[in-house]
């Protein structure tokens, strides 16, 4: 069984160390076809323990196998369930309270575990769990170099392009802006490297553990990890001296008065937002008005025409010209 | 005759002995409580006011705590630092399990800290605040009392001591 895991245990060696003991014995005992393709651990209070793996997901059996019926699945105890929680929040729940209103636990090595059961409110009226039934731990894997198709269009000699990209769910987005975050941040041919510092509301980017990114963003960049978008860009135009600031999926008025204040301060913006293109992008208040005051000098939209993560268009909104001809993967 | 002598010197020695030990456990105790009240109050202050992960609250707790605390504290640091197969609260019971008969810790504080084990980690920032809260006022109870018994009792059975190891050796005589 260790040499099965040899491949890739160490990879996903936090997620073994989140499920008790009997659950890690089940996935450790899993074919390694299916391991090699893992994208999702579900495990719900109740029901059959599930893997999502090469875009399919199947049940799993007491002996690590697969199975298609439900009557061989194991079935996840209220034990499994409140053992899970224990050893993703290392015994402390009132350390990721923020997390958990947000609905998801970040691990070691950047893998987040999503979180769902009955929710209720404080006297402020912030969402919080009162019991926890689901886990969706997702196996995420870093993908390196996926950003040079966007880097000839975002960098042009020593200088960066304000860019805005647009992307549907599920299209790669925050995969490329952390590869992008690395390469501008370690340089590469043709660019020395500027200082990168990066506003992870969501600890998605660099899939902080206890304030150190668990994924590779650079030897030039700063996280502000789980800090709201709006005052993490203002605390990083103040403290740390950025060249670049990177972050994800903007789109409240406050990110608008940031953006600007960061651009003020001579630093140069990259961000996301969920669109679908540019006009469904101006169909959106916020989005609409950040078009209009031509913030951005790069705009690019991420589709699946070839595939997760093509690259369909670039604008460049302030010559109002098209910068790419054909999609590219 | 000195054989006389010497018994009886080591009776009285002994009543003595046994005289200033019961008298001991009573001081002792209430060392021990203001022991456990600084443990949980730094405790407290790491989890409540620094977030703090429980294995090292309770691993920095366990330098600064003193007497026969200290080594529950730093057994429970212990097996949560290396992968255990059973709840905190079961690490917590198993651990305590040590001090039950220990004659400076008395019931009351063993059942305050069992039912404190229960709770420890398992919720929010300001209901964590509560539990400690709870046990501090219920320690510091337990703390009241010990000094009222010690007043009333220890110095009783260490002159106890003397006086019976006196009586004993005088009847021998």
């Amino acid at each position: 069984m260790k040499q099965k895991m040899d491949d890739l245990g160490y990879v996903i060696q936090p997620v073994l160390d989140a499920l008790p003991d009997n659950l890690r014995g089940i996935i450790m005992s899993v074919s390694q076809v299916v391991l090699k393709g893992l994208e999702e651990i579900r495990v719900r209070q109740g029901r059959p323990l599930m893997v999502h793996s090469h875009g399919r997901d199947y049940f799993l059996c007491r002996n690590g196998g697969v199975t298609r019926h439900l009557q061989n699945a194991y079935i996840v105890s209220a034990n499994d369930a409140r053992r899970i929680l224990e050893l993703i929040s290392d015994y402390s729940i009132y350390a990721f309270e923020e997390e958990l209103s947000s609905g998801y636990i970040t691990l070691q090595g950047g893998y987040r575990v999503g979180l769902s059961g009955k929710m209720t409110s404080d006297k402020k009226g912030t969402p919080k769990f009162q019991y926890i039934t689901s886990f969706n731990i997702r196996i995420a894997r870093e993908i390196y170099n996926v950003a040079n198709k966007i880097i000839p269009y975002a960098v042009k000699g020593n200088r960066v392009f304000h860019t805005l990209i647009l992307s549907p769910p599920q299209m790669g987005k925050t995969t490329l802006i952390r590869d992008l975050a690395r390469q501008l941040s370690n340089g590469f041919p043709g660019f020395s490297g500027v200082k990168v510092a990066i506003v992870d509301e969501r600890s998605e980017i660099a899939g902080c553990y206890q304030g150190m990114p668990q994924n590779d963003v650079g030897v030039r960049t700063d996280i502000l990890d789980g800090c709201p978008k709006a005052t993490g860009i203002i605390m990083l135009i103040r403290s740390m001296s950025p060249d670049v600031i990177i972050t994800d999926e903007i789109g409240r008025p406050e990110d608008v008065t940031a953006i600007e204040d960061a651009l003020n301060a001579g630093i140069t913006i990259i961000t996301t937002a969920h669109s679908h293109g540019l006009e469904d992008a101006r169909r959106r208040p916020i989005l609409k008005s950040m078009l209009e005051s031509n913030i951005f000098q790069r705009i690019m939209v991420l589709g699946n025409s070839l595939g997760t993560g093509t690259l369909e268009r670039v604008y460049d909104p302030i010559e109002g010209k098209e910068l790419l001809d054909l999609p590219i993967r | 005759m000195i054989i006389k002598l010497i018994s009886s010197i080591a009776i009285i020695v002994c009543c003595s002995f046994l005289g200033f030990h019961m008298s001991y456990r009573y001081t002792q105790r209430i060392n021990n409580i203001r022991d456990l009240r600084n443990a949980l109050s730094y405790l407290e202050t790491e989890i409540v006011h620094y977030s703090t992960l429980l294995v090292h609250a309770i691993k920095n707790s366990s330098i600064s705590v003193m007497g026969d605390w200290k080594p529950f504290f730093h057994e429970i640091a212990e097996l949560l630092e290396g992968r255990v197969e059973c709840s905190l609260a079961e690490v917590w019971q198993q651990s305590l399990k040590a001090l039950e008969h220990n004659p400076y810790i008395d019931k009351a504080e063993y059942e305050i800290m069992q039912r404190f084990g229960l709770q420890l980690g398992n919720s929010d920032k300001s209901s964590q605040e509560k539990y400690f809260q709870l046990a501090q006022e219920q320690l510091k109870a337990e703390e009241k009392s010990a000094r009222e018994a010690r007043v009333k009792y220890s110095r009783m059975y260490y002159n106890l001591g003397i006086i019976v190891g006196l009586g004993i050796a005088i009847i021998l005589f």
